[in-house]
């Protein structure tokens, strides 16, 4: 039997500009349940269990390269773990880890 | 449409005590006010765990000393902005190169001598930077004062971005597997063991200034045996895929020297210690020089057998008498 | 033959861990000699991971980029005088608090990872460090070309140096910082990079940088913003630290317990002064202490990260309870404690405007009215019929936080909180059993440290009389310190708004 708790809510905050625009739209597009908050300067978007960020997706939208590095220069803070970051995505969810010994 | 107006007010003061105190009432440059009067320098609350024997920031750390810790300003005057556009700037320069060698696929103009060259003396000081990088940012956390500390600390910083270089390097003679074989050079070869093993006595070197020099005096050999005399014959020869680099790294050590210069010579002049430190300098010239110079001379060596030829040795015989003090 | 690209896992590999190797010609326990003596066990430094995986080029590509972007705003923002639009002359104390309270901690983080990124056993987390060394380092300088804006128009700026290290509140957030400094590498990661930048790091800069933009000021809101970029990957190492510990031997396990306990509790202590801000501090406040709390603490951290650590064995911290009950009261007696010592600080205080304390009153509706507004009226009574006051006495500092016993027994907001720890034939005081827990743990520590009051007392503080005192601490009588009303500060702003006006108004 397992019991099954309230997914957790992952989120990040991206700075509020021309350069996240692109980044927040994909994320909308990728994700299926996301919400959207606006603070000053700031936008956040959370989302239960996990966000991914795709290079692809965001290079459709913005109609150029876009290196996955980038999201440094946007991103102002993120409640969860960063899974997996590499040249085609970023994925931050709550997961548990392996115990090592 | 209403006036732009600017409402005249005048300033009350430019800037910050302690950066007034020092250079008067003109303007500050960004430098100076991030860095003059930064560090705390009294009332510390309680002594290191590991170091009871030490203030938290203590000028007793190392033997060379200032008596105005700001006697020494970087000739440069890198604080974090300047530092990081200028080594970004660069930074695209140089991959543009990289990329140039890698998308020509210049490797393969290689000669097996400077296949040897580049595999068997250059990449493999990736480990030689690495370990500056530590010997760095230690300096860093234990000198006296923002201007020597902020100097060291973007130094680590650099030390690391040449070990990615040459790592760079090492990826283009061969992936992976060409690494994992340069440092076992690194380990076993003798041409490296002069080199490995003054890193490794540095690294427990308790006074991070001699370590610093004495690092300094091997840097000293190092780069212009490869990136002055080397470097000249490679261009002479054509191979391009050293020479399209190399100058990076040489226009690196010749801004290095800059500010290590001016730290020795603040030193030196000191008006209180200068004497003492000039005693501190001359024993690291004695117990670190000939270390130094045994990397150099390694060095020098397989050069001049991978080029049949005795002039790397030469070289750095006539290098040693300059640099002597 | 092309060169095969690498991934970016293994790109990070070869350029970070790679570069590292077992050395022969000296002892490894003489290269990293400080990872033992703590008691924590690693068996594999391997097992750290770093998202973030920057090379050293990349790191100065998109560090380049936010510094180009920042410093153009504060450039525009000074030549084009926008600290005349402010919310109010008020704010900038605020600010004055920012400078001398945090600005030397993240100097003293920028001398600390650079520690770190020498003596930590493994290449990667030395690498993180030695990233994260640099970045504090940034946020320094920016903090001081931030604030040099500010500091040529208005008092309370220019001597952070001496004021950092003598004044008697700042001792708070410095005895913090030096606290970790002197801890061995694994306490001081938990204090740092766990505590300070994940656990409570929301809590920080939230508060000043929303305060910044609610009151106008973009150049600080810019700065931090753009330092909470760094900030992103300054939380991955804090919480990845504790993952790692925690999975590397069970042995560490109530280690790094302690150190949470430890380090939670003279981080809500610290954090006393963010309270005041957000409460006090802001012309237009847009959140309260206790709903910050709530939300970045009781919400984000006891309902999200401690059910995750729960897995490996760890619980919330000692004492949590306490910073729970107090946050009805932190903020306002906080304040009052600064407010009433005044002619001792090196930033001005005031008492809150009617509309000001009815905001007050919406946020903490169960106790302002009943407990804190009729200290507030009093005080206004007497600064309206012309005795503002000021405590001329001269009250003790907790041996461990700084702070004067200025906190209530939680449940009983008439009873002051204090503690007695005797030690070696001497008695210490604490304001809290958060504090006396820290102090009687480690007394030997402790002891050391000599509190603003007590160097006073001791003759070492310029004098015996308050005037020798204030010039000591680096004060200018009746220029940076006292009420805000009828300060140099007040008269300025002022004038220059008044001009403003006169001229027609800024477009």
């Amino acid at each position: 039997m397992t019991t099954t708790s309230p997914p957790r809510t992952v989120s990040v905050e991206l700075q509020e500009s021309e350069a996240s625009g692109a980044v927040v739209e994909a994320i909308e597009r990728d994700n299926a349940h996301v919400d959207i908050s606006h603070m000053p300067g700031l936008v956040r978007l959370a989302s239960p269990h996990q966000l991914v960020i795709k290079r692809e997706t965001v290079e459709a939208i913005l109609g150029r390269d876009w290196d996955t590095q980038e999201f440094n220069l946007v991103i102002v803070t993120y409640s969860g773990n960063i899974a997996e970051w590499d040249e085609d995505q970023i994925v931050i969810n709550w997961q548990e880890r392996r115990r090592y010994r | 449409m209403a006036e732009l107006r600017q409402l005249v007010i005048e300033p009350k003061r430019r800037t910050y005590r302690h950066v007034e105190d020092r250079i008067g009432s003109r303007a500050p440059t960004r430098y100076e006010e991030a860095t003059i009067g930064v560090q705390p320098t009294e009332n510390f609350h309680y002594r290191p765990l590991w170091d009871p024997s030490h203030e938290l920031y203590d000028p007793s750390y190392s033997r060379l000393r200032l008596s105005d810790p700001e006697a020494f300003l970087d000739p440069r005057q890198f604080y974090y902005g300047s530092f990081v556009m200028n080594r970004a700037q660069r930074g695209e320069s140089l991959n543009q190169m990289v990329t140039l060698v890698q998308n020509r696929d210049l490797v393969q103009t290689l000669k097996y001598s400077w296949f040897g060259l580049m595999a068997g003396v250059v990449v493999a000081l990736r480990h030689y930077e690495a370990g500056a990088n530590l010997i760095s940012i230690n300096a860093a956390r234990f000198a006296w004062g923002t201007p020597i500390a902020a100097a060291t600390g973007f130094a680590a910083m650099d030390r690391l971005m040449n070990a990615q270089l040459l790592t760079e390097g090492g990826l283009t003679l061969g992936g992976k597997e060409r690494l994992a074989q340069i440092k076992l050079g690194w380990m076993e070869d003798p041409t490296h063991q002069p080199a490995r093993k003054l890193i490794e006595e540095l690294l427990v070197e308790p006074d991070w200034a001699v370590a610093l020099i004495a690092l300094d005096q091997a840097d000293r050999l190092i780069y212009p045996l490869l990136y002055e005399y080397l470097e000249t014959i490679a261009f002479e020869q054509g191979v391009l895929f050293f020479s399209l680099v190399a100058p990076f790294l040489r226009d690196w050590y010749v801004e290095q020297r800059k500010w290590i210069g001016a730290l020795e010579k603040a030193w030196r002049d000191d008006p209180e210690f200068g004497e003492a430190n000039d005693d501190v300098l001359a024993d690291i010239d004695q117990t670190w020089g000939p270390a130094a110079h045994a990397v150099a001379h390694a060095l020098a060596g397989r050069i001049d057998t991978l080029l049949g030829d005795p002039g790397a040795y030469r070289f750095i015989d006539e290098l040693i008498k300059k640099v002597q003090r | 033959m092309k060169m095969k690209k690498l991934s970016l896992k293994e790109q990070y590999h070869v350029m970070t861990r790679d570069l590292d190797w077992e050395p022969s010609y000296v002892d490894r326990k003489r290269v990293y000699p400080y990872v033992e003596f703590e008691g924590i066990k690693v068996h594999d430094w391997e097992a750290w991971e770093d998202p973030f995986r920057l090379t050293v080029a990349s790191y100065f590509k998109y560090q380049a980029e936010k510094e180009r972007r920042l410093y153009a705003v504060l450039e525009s923002f000074d030549q084009s005088q926008s600290h005349l639009r402010l919310s109010d002359g008020r704010y900038l104390n605020g600010m004055k608090l920012f400078l001398t309270g945090l600005t030397p901690v993240e100097y003293a983080a920028y001398r600390h990872f650079a520690f770190l990124a020498r003596h930590l056993g493994g290449p990667a987390p030395r690498f993180s460090a030695l990233c994260q060394s640099i970045d504090e380092l940034r946020h320094c300088q920016t903090q001081l070309h931030t604030f040099s804006i500010f500091n040529k128009y208005y008092e309370g700026f220019d001597n952070y140096h001496q004021w950092g290290d003598r004044l008697w509140y700042l001792a708070v957030t410095k005895s913090y910082v030096e606290d970790a400094m002197s801890a061995g590498p694994f306490e001081s990661l938990v204090a740092l990079s766990f505590s300070l930048e994940y656990l409570l790091t929301n809590l920080v800069f939230v508060p000043f940088m929303s305060g910044a933009s609610f009151n106008g000021d973009s150049a600080s809101a810019t700065m931090g913003f753009s330092a909470q970029s760094d900030e992103s990957r300054h939380m991955t190492l804090g919480l990845e630290v504790v993952k790692f510990l925690l999975e590397q031997d069970e042995g560490n396990v109530p280690i790094v317990q302690d150190w949470l306990d430890k380090w939670f509790w003279r981080g809500y202590r610290a954090l006393a002064l963010v309270a005041n801000l957000m409460d006090y501090m802001l012309p237009t406040p847009f959140m309260s202490w206790k709903e910050g709390f709530e939300l970045y603490f009781e919400e984000q951290m006891m309902g999200g990260l401690f059910p995750d650590l729960e897995f490996y064995g760890l619980r919330p911290p000692r004492h949590v309870d306490i910073a729970i009950a107090e946050k009805e009261h932190y903020s306002h007696q906080t304040n009052f404690a600064l407010y009433q010592f005044s002619h001792l600080t090196a930033f001005h205080t005031w008492t809150p405007s009617p509309e000001h304390l009815d905001w007050l009153s919406s946020k903490y509706p169960q106790t302002f009215d009943a407990v804190h507004r009729p200290v507030w009226e009093k005080a206004m009574r007497a600064a309206e019929s012309g005795n503002r006051y000021y405590n001329m006495g001269l009250a003790p500092q907790c041996q461990v936080c700084m702070i004067p016993p200025i906190f209530t027994e939680p449940g009983d907001p008439t009873k002051l909180s204090l503690r007695i720890s005797e030690y070696k034939g001497n008695k210490y005081v604490t304001c809290s059993d958060g504090c006396k827990w820290i102090f009687d743990r480690e007394p030997e520590k402790y002891i050391q440290a000599r509190t603003p009051t007590d160097r006073v007392l001791q003759g070492l503080a310029g004098g015996p009389t308050i005037p020798e005192v204030v010039s000591w601490f680096g004060i200018t009588e009746g220029v940076e310190n006292r009420d805000y009303v009828g300060s140099g500060d007040h008269k300025s702003w002022t004038e220059w708004q008044q001009s403003l006006t006169l001229a027609g108004g800024q477009q």
